[in-house]
């Protein structure tokens, strides 16, 4: 039977409107409904182990016992680890740039070289973890936005830590985290979107591997057990050679921002990434890299009016570039953006989209946070008691 | 011989429409991925299996079109875009689906095997319309 020639044309065509659902109902459901937003089915497949981690920082920006209780600008982190158990060392936690700036004054403190204009919003100092969260509006590249920066220092790279779920919101992310890490969240943006397997190829959270790439095809970003951050194109990208160095955290949503000698990219790979998503602007986040233990988060507010009746147009992937050169990342790379781009500090939210509720639900969110002792580093034995170089 | 002339003609008739189908979203996706690169609309494996799909369909169509002896553009038509999907085979098997041109190519196919699955329909019924007029119960291949 010849279909073509027994039915009339309006039935062929309708065939084919038909047809046509068939094959986009399951694309979509496997595509968009089941990669996106299923089920969390995975299992971790593999744990790196570390060896000895090094304390990644040391130095006087972390809360000693004798600056706790008295001003100490210039002694560092105190290593008798008798008088640490013994007094008992309680975070700081400041709001307001006048207390944070006297704070660091009274405790000869070198707040992060905030850009010009920026105001310091909150601050937190403990043994492990200190981090300034500054903000500034300005116009980027002609555009006004208003970027928050956190700038954290942490003595152990377990304290910077992600939190990897199925569509929730902030707050439960976090909640999540503290519950998972047995201490608080001081800090959490979101992340990667690596519940999206579309786009996010590799995962790797806190140490166990639970995407093994099959194909790289977008910017990648790692951070090593040391404390190191590297971002590599898919080019440069080797699995089996990052796997090798014991990665701690593998994000796949990019572009890299910083060229490798530190330099604002203004070409981003045409490939993986839509060339008009990067330079139109939208509200955005990124990852910064200093030192080891020395990370920025960064949070751009944008598509909605700012506290000041304002509009915030948020920035373009080559402002945020510019501005991660500008505060003196070496490395930069691009978070999820848009509605996604969210920021929380100290029980408070930091940057939401405030005309919508409730807000877009994440999958994963980087963290700085305290985390109980049993999952601390095991301290080393020390034959001496030497202080801190 | 009555009987493979049968079967030629049912999947003669059915397989045109399966490719538009398929040319149709892939041309959704070809759209869609320019409006958002990073939703991976074409660089995906599931994407990859239609593609090899509508490929071995149009290959197909391709083979009943010069058994059944279409005109000499449509065969033009079909030797066109029998070479653009070569050339995506390529860029897939060398896992570059995702290299630029690869992508415009898989737009053109979309719009030219669409192009040519709407000729073959046009083309049989017209066909089967003047065997009908003059007589003939199916149409059988001249050989």
């Amino acid at each position: 039977m010849d279909i073509n020639r027994k039915l009339p044309v309006w039935a062929l065509i309708l065939i084919d409107i038909l047809l046509v659902a068939a094959i986009i109902l399951p694309f979509a459901y496997f595509h968009h409904v089941r990669d996106m937003w299923g089920p969390d089915d995975e299992q971790a497949k593999h744990s790196y182990t570390h060896g000895e981690t090094p304390d990644v920082l040391t130095g006087d920006v972390f809360l000693t016992a004798d600056a706790s209780t008295e001003p100490s600008p210039t002694t560092g982190p105190s290593d008798d680890p008798t008088t640490r158990s013994a007094q008992e060392i309680r975070p700081v936690s400041l709001k307001g740039d006048r207390e944070i700036r006297a704070y660091a004054k009274e405790h000869g403190l070198t707040l992060p070289a905030a850009v010009d204009g920026a105001s310091y919003d909150m601050l937190y100092r403990s043994e492990n973890i200190f981090t300034v969260l500054y903000s500034a509006a300005e116009k980027l590249n002609g555009y006004l936005a208003k970027y928050y920066v956190f700038d954290v220092y942490v003595k152990d790279v377990r304290n910077f830590y992600t939190v990897n779920s199925k569509q929730k919101g902030l707050r439960e992310l976090v909640s999540e985290g503290e519950k998972e890490f047995g201490g608080p969240v001081v800090a959490a943006v979101n992340g990667d979107y690596s519940s999206n397997k579309n786009h996010c190829r590799v995962v790797v959270r806190n140490g166990k591997l639970y995407r093994t790439p099959e194909i790289i095809d977008s910017d990648v970003c790692v951070m090593y057990y040391d404390g190191r951050i590297e971002t590599y194109t898919p080019e440069e990208f080797d699995f089996s050679k990052v796997e090798a160095q014991s990665p701690y955290q593998i994000w796949n949503f990019g572009p890299e921002l910083l060229d490798k000698s530190g330099r604002a990219k203004t070409e981003f790979n045409d490939e993986a990434y839509d060339r008009h998503i990067l330079k139109n602007t939208h509200p955005r986040t990124a990852l910064g890299y200093y030192a080891p233990g020395h990370y920025c988060l960064i949070v751009v507010d944008g598509r909605q009016n700012g506290e000041d009746g304002e509009y915030l147009y948020g920035c373009s992937a080559i402002s945020l570039a510019q501005l991660c050169e500008r505060i003196g990342c070496v490395r930069a790379y691009n978070m999820d953006g848009g509605d996604s781009s969210q920021a929380y500090m100290n029980g408070e939210d930091v940057r939401i989209d405030r005309t919508r509720d409730p807000q877009r639900v994440l999958s994963d969110i980087i963290c700085v946070g305290e985390i109980a002792p049993s999952l601390q580093r095991d301290e080393p034995e020390k034959t001496d008691a030497g202080g801190a170089e | 011989m009555k009987k493979r002339n049968s079967a030629v003609v049912l999947i003669g008739g059915v397989i045109p429409h399966l490719i538009l189908a398929l040319s149709v979203v892939m041309l959704s996706l070809f759209i869609l991925d320019r409006f958002n690169r990073a939703m991976n609309f074409i660089v995906n494996g599931i994407t990859v299996w239609m593609i090899v799909v509508w490929f071995a369909l149009t290959a197909l169509l391709k083979i009943i079109a010069v058994y059944e002896r279409v005109p000499k553009p449509m065969i033009f038509l079909g030797c066109l875009t029998t070479g653009l999907s070569f050339a995506v085979l390529i860029f897939i098997i060398a896992g570059r689906l995702g290299a630029t041109a690869a992508r415009y190519m898989i737009g053109a196919l979309s719009v030219l095997d669409a192009a040519f699955a709407v000729t073959f329909i046009v083309w049989r019924r017209r066909k089967s319309g003047e065997t009908v007029s003059s007589g003939k119960t199916d149409a059988a291949p001249r050989q």
